[in-house]
């Protein structure tokens, strides 16, 4: 244990080293989902930003990937996304109508791990379910997602039910021993949710003959107990946002004891009291940071609880998380643990990350290119953009930019960000086997978050928080938070707090605050208070 | 005449533009319970329950004799569906669904079978306003069986018009999950809403304006589809509209200064930095202000108020503040830290010129001037899925819908020497109600140990009283204490069962106004429902499935935490007797499993390799296999909803299984169980036990209470 900071002013931000103990369950996670994130490959199509997880099988180099619906119907080619960034164009070799996967072939000299398939139990088990993130950054790898799920007995396909939900249709799925074992359905809301289909080995060899060297694995699953339940941190209470009648409350944590509570400042309203254990406190805003969106408020209060942070350097993807949504009088008889779901830690992001699909920050061409080996091909054209008023189109080759060829997505960002809106550029287009050359004003480009766009495909099982980014550094992980969960401890089953909890986005993903992006913000929001 | 008063209405309303409470005549307590209690039974013969397949249900209204039906979209999902609604006289007839408008959240759908049908006349003109009373009803948590749709009552706090979702009518009438698609009627009985979706707050309920669907009637009937089925898509632009029309308004204003660097090289800029341009450029400034003084105050120092700057030019540096001052006052309220400082300041009127006492001898008299308050977006927009809240529609404060309520409360009867609180030291656990000189009925459960009663003590106005046990009953969670040290005024009780729809109240302080009795007088299951299923599910549920390639009796699966998971069953245990009786198939096990229901303990006997174990699980209602929060979820168990109740305030510990209950929509705390409830005629009718659901709370009836007396006195 580390001794307490000499420091008094800052004398609640100690750290607290963590031995990870940790349950069996939690060990075996953490070293299957580095084996996983190995395994699973992130494919996507050319001219859509979504990507999705797929599993390489046999030896012959077969990719299995849910299927992805092509921008307007064509056969636009599946892309392999690579963690530097390049895209590569895979071949399809099989694409079933009635199947929500297709077969398609890993190119030469890509060297990954194979998966190995094997059946389903038939009782209650824990599956690792693949999730990509949103808008996933440059050499982000898959999120794993631990499930308990039960078979739908009502059902002869051997289903079982998953209460996360929300995994693209076609999504493969893994058993405690990283075997590929169930693909994700349609939601049907028959079943009440979304269910999983255990593999049906044959059908699926019946299917794609050509897995036919596939290994089946017949390792044994291992059993492990219960897991130990977490409980509400006592350092955390209610912000209610008072005097309307149709607000929301949200989390405020201690941090120090004589009553200041971080939260999060953009679901504030403009009044509010502080409820803890039972109690009312009035309660004001002292200041609020920008970049972290977390704000500072003070009540009157002696000897309150407050966290002591732990090191997320000590978290490993996989690690258990837990959560409590308060409730009520948030008292602890009244707080409600999160959905029967194992939550795991993630990883780390960047303060700006870049995310795959980036282009450029400052000026925009109006297009969406791709690019394939050497070459920009314009994937669509914006719709709000000048660039609709030319008479570009998809599939036209950008070869060069006022004169200078562009090699890379690199290169187009940093040619653009030299530039300003309202330039004039030269395109040189390839179309077909014509050389045409345009020129286009430059717009601002659309500058949204990269968490907005969010592509729900189903009803959320969580409201997500209406400003989820641009954050400084985070950490992403896996509980099911929704929007009035954020200002809350983020916590593992033993009670250590890891961070603070600042953005639900999905029902498998949420993003936290660092303890050192804290202490730095609470610095700046400490010696900035006017009134 | 009536089409006279219709007009004049409108009219009226067209004059008064954007105020909010014109003149209008209050109702008396009396005349709103007649309005009320006669209007009832014809809104319930309208409601209707519907069935959507496996797909969960809703609620929804008759508004023409031949069984034309308004609902919301969420229930009905798409056009051309065959559904299965449900009357309140319990036949169950044929329909098929017509438009949807997933925009608004609002659909028709048309009866098959049968008819005429009782119906209500709906609205087509906004003809309602803040402060209006009305009555809402449906089949909250599912069709019940033996239940009609409860009403209940509340008052509109926003007067939307445009839809479920971004303009709304918001009310306090209290609607949760399977309420969805039932209307909001106002005192003349016309549907004015459909309940759409709610809010955490119990006091946030939200419906989507009549106005909004008449206008797109036309289509509706010819069944077009507004949106796509998977509403979702629907509202995932909701959360991004802030940022959408934040940044809009931005680049609006950004546009206005072509030389702006941000114009010429723009770049990502998080909302609080477009809002903090936007504040700069003193854009809206109608927008509400907060009061400036131009000082900074340090944390660091935990006990003092300490100034470490001074803005230039600002209305401290006017008054002659200077850094280093220690705030030690702020008008009359003494300052200790940073903290109590910012607490006293946010009281502070806005616009008053206020008083600062530095280092305990100076005194500086400061004039705020006002910046705008910060506020990110618009509102912050927390609640469950699918359903949203906004109070865009309206800046409007609360406070006068309040201000009727109270009016009414004050012409009741003050009745403040028949009910009774009482106390462990300083807290206030429970209430009682006199039912004798010195005797009080109280929620038995909340006394804790009852061999320690003198660590309570009663309180009836400045009286104080220690108190002790005559009698008990657990089925009805009550206890007869004796009191005393105080002479109390016995309730006197109306026995008779009131109307549907009978206005209550209960008088202890701070409760929030009157409720309404939304059901006749029944049981309160012990389960919290008993759902109108098809006969399977009035089944007990125990969680086993044998294989579906075999015939025998080995369990292949048990589901977790079902009751057989509980009691210990495991895979590939066989199972040989059922209640002592040995069974040989399948068949056997069905016919013997099928009577029982929820909550029945069976025993069965299991061959588990080579031992006989015999396991007892207790059945229960079969879950909803997703623990959704749609309104429109069916068969809910109490788990689910208590605990989306949950989410706006707290509820009774014991607050099911009673077997007599009065139920009724009013809020109460659970410290104020043990209270009674009048009518507006100041007669007891029943005594409060619990606060069950958000929609729902329960007292025992007079009618109960006084056979109970009589077992209890004797």
């Amino acid at each position: 244990m580390i001794l307490l900071s000499s420091f008094k002013k800052l004398a609640f931000f100690t750290f607290l080293t963590v031995s990870a103990i940790g349950t069996p369950l939690e060990q075996h996670t953490i070293t299957l989902t580095k084996q996983l994130q190995d395994q699973i490959l992130m494919v996507g199509r050319l001219g859509l930003t979504q990507i999705l997880p797929a599993v390489s099988l046999g030896s012959e180099g077969h990719i299995l990937s849910p299927k992805i619906e092509s921008i307007d119907g064509s056969d636009t080619p599946y892309l392999l996304y690579r963690r530097n960034g390049s895209r590569e164009i895979l071949e399809t070799i099989k694409d079933l109508e009635k199947r929500s996967s297709v077969l398609l072939k890993l190119p030469e000299g890509v060297e990954v791990t194979r998966s190995t398939i094997a059946p389903a139990p038939k009782s209650n088990t824990w599956f690792y379910l693949p999730v990509v993130a949103p808008s996933p950054t440059i050499g982000e790898k898959v999120s794993i997602v631990l499930s308990r799920s039960h078979p739908l007995s009502s059902s002869p396909e051997n289903l079982f039910a998953v209460k996360q939900g929300l995994l693209p249709v076609g999504t493969p799925i893994f058993n405690l021993e990283g075997a590929l074992t169930g693909v994700s359905m349609k939601l049907r809301k028959k079943d009440g949710g979304q269910s999983i289909r255990a593999l049906d080995i044959s059908r699926l060899l019946e299917d794609f003959p050509e897995l036919e060297g596939v290994t089946i694995s017949d390792k044994k699953i291992p059993k492990f107990g219960e897991l130990p339940k977490g409980k509400q941190h006592p350092a955390t209470g209610l912000i209610i946002n008072e005097g309307r009648p149709l607000t929301n409350s949200i989390v405020g944590t201690i941090i120090r004891s004589d009553g200041l509570i971080l939260t999060k400042a953009s679901d504030l309203g403009p009044d509010f009291l502080f409820r803890f254990q039972g109690q009312d406190f009035p309660a004001a805003l002292l200041a609020t940071d920008q970049e972290t969106d977390l704000a500072l408020i003070a009540i009157s209060a002696q000897n309150l609880p407050t966290v002591s942070w732990s090191d997320p350097e000590t978290l490993k993807a996989g690690s258990f998380l837990y959560h409590h949504t308060l409730l009520g009088d948030a008292s602890a008889e009244n707080s409600e643990a999160a959905l029967d779901v194992t939550s795991t830690f993630s990883h780390q992001l960047p303060a700006h990350p870049v995310s795959q699909h980036d282009s450029s920050q400052t000026t925009s061409l109006g297009l969406i290119p791709e690019q394939l080996e050497s070459d920009f091909v314009i994937a669509a054209i914006r719709p709000d953009s000048p660039a609709t008023e030319s008479d570009l189109k998809a599939g036209d080759r950008l070869k060069k930019i006022d004169n200078q060829t562009i090699r890379s997505r690199y290169e187009l960002t940093l040619l653009l960000t030299q530039k300003e809106v309202g330039d004039v550029v030269e395109l040189s287009i390839q179309r077909g086997e014509e050389h045409l050359t345009r020129k286009l004003t430059l717009s601002p480009p659309p500058l949204l978050p990269k968490t907005t766009g969010l592509h729900f495909q189903h009803p959320q099982l969580i409201m997500p928080s209406v400003y989820r980014g641009p954050f400084p550094e985070t950490l992403a992980h896996s509980l099911p938070l929704s929007a009035w969960d954020c200002g809350s401890p983020l916590l593992d089953p033993e009670g250590h707090v890891y961070g603070i909890n600042i953005a639900a986005i999905t029902p498998t993903r949420a993003l936290a605050l660092p303890p050192s992006v804290i202490k730095a913000a609470v610095t700046r929001m400490m010696t900035s208070l006017s009134f | 005449m009536i089409t006279t008063r219709w007009i004049f209405l409108l009219f009226s309303t067209l004059l008064l533009s954007a105020e909010p409470l014109p003149e209008k005549t209050e109702l008396t307590a009396e005349e709103l319970h007649k309005k009320v209690t006669s209007l009832v039974p014809d809104l319930v013969d309208a409601t209707i329950g519907i069935f959507m397949g496996g797909a969960g249900s809703g609620s929804g209204v008759i508004v023409s004799p031949d069984g034309l039906c308004i609902s919301a979209a969420h229930v009905t999902s798409s056009p051309g569906n065959k559904v299965t609604v449900l009357l309140s006289d319990g036949r169950e007839l044929e329909a098929l669904t017509l438009g949807v408008d997933h925009g608004t959240d609002g659909s028709l759908l048309q009866i098959t079978e049968g008819g005429p049908f009782p119906y209500r006349p709906y609205i087509r003109e906004k003809n309602y306003q803040i402060g209006d009373w009305v009555i809402v009803t449906g089949h909250p948590g599912g069709p019940v069986v033996n239940r009609p749709p409860p009403v209940r009552l509340g008052q509109i706090s926003a007067a939307g018009q445009e839809s479920g979702f971004k303009d709304p009518i918001v009310t306090d009438a209290i609607v949760i999950s399977g309420d969805s698609g039932g209307p909001l009627f106002n005192l003349k009985g016309e549907v004015i809403g459909i309940n759409s979706n709610i809010g955490m707050p119990w006091r946030a309920n939200q419906h989507v304006p009549l106005p909004s669907i008449v206008a797109k009637w036309d289509d509706l009937l010819a069944s077009k589809n507004f949106g796509t089925e998977d509403n979702a898509l629907q509202t995932a632009h909701l959360y991004d509209d802030p940022y959408r029309q934040l940044r809009e308004t931005f680049l609006q204003h950004l546009a206005e200064r072509p030389e702006h660097p941000l114009a010429r090289r723009p770049r990502l800029l998080s909302p609080h930095e477009m809002q903090a341009y936007l504040d700069d450029w003193k854009v809206d400034p109608g927008k509400k202000q907060r009061p400036y003084l131009g000082i900074r105050l340090s944390l660091m120092n935990r006990e003092i108020a300490l100034i470490s700057e001074v803005a230039q030019n600002s209305p401290a540096a006017k008054a002659g503040l200077k850094p280093g001052h220690i705030i030690t006052a702020l008008n009359e309220t003494p300052i200790s830290s940073t903290q109590s400082f910012a607490l006293a300041f946010s009281n502070h009127p806005k616009e008053d010129s206020l008083t600062l006492k530095i280092n305990g001898t100076q005194t500086f008299k400061i004039e705020p001037t006002s910046i705008p308050r910060r506020q990110l977006f618009p509102m912050p927009m927390a609640g469950l899925i699918n359903m949203r809240i906004n109070d865009s529609a309206t800046g409007q404060t609360p406070d006068s819908v309040n201000i009727s309520r109270k009016t009414l409360i004050e012409t009741g009867p003050k009745l403040n020497e028949s009910w009774v609180t009482i106390y462990r030291g300083e807290e206030l656990i429970i209430h009682g109600t006199a039912v004798a000189n010195n005797e009080i009925l109280t929620k038995l459960s909340e006394l804790g140990d009852l061999s320690d009663l003198s660590s309570l003590s009663v309180k009836s106005g400045e009286k104080e009283s220690s108190l002790s046990l005559l009698a008990k009953d657990h089925e009805y969670d009550l206890a007869l204490l004796k009191v005393s040290d105080i002479e109390l005024t016995p309730v006197s009780f109306r026995l008779r069962e009131p109307r549907v729809g009978t206005l209550v109240f209960t008088p202890t302080s701070g409760t929030p106004v009157l409720g309404c009795m939304t059901q006749p007088f029944r049981e309160s299951p012990k389960s919290g429902y008993e759902h109108a299923q098809t006969p399977e599910s009035t089944t007990g549920w125990l969680g086993i499935s044998f294989s579906p390639s075999d015939t025998d009796l080995i369990i292949a699966a048990v589901e977790i935490g079902s009751p057989a998971d509980r009691a210990g069953f495991l895979e590939g245990d066989h199972i040989i007797q059922f209640a002592g009786h040995e069974i040989e198939t399948r068949d056997d096990f069905a016919k013997k499993i099928t009577p029982r229901a929820p909550g029945e303990k069976i025993t069965l006997l299991v061959q588990r390799n080579t031992e006989e174990i015999k396991l007892s699980p207790i059945l229960e209602q079969r879950p909803p296999a997703l623990q959704g929060v749609y309104l429109q979820q069916s068969a809910m168990t109490d788990k689910a909803l208590s605990s989306l109740s949950q989410k706006g305030g707290p509820l009774s510990k014991r607050r099911l299984g009673f077997p007599f209950a009065f139920y009724h929509d009013q809020i109460i705390t659970p410290q104020q169980a043990g209270s009674p409830l009048f009518d507006l005629k100041g007669r007891c009718i029943g005594i409060n036990i619990a606060r069950s659901y958000r929609h729902r709370s329960l007292a025992i009836p007079a009618k109960a209470i006084d056979q109970l007396l009589w077992k209890l006195q004797n």
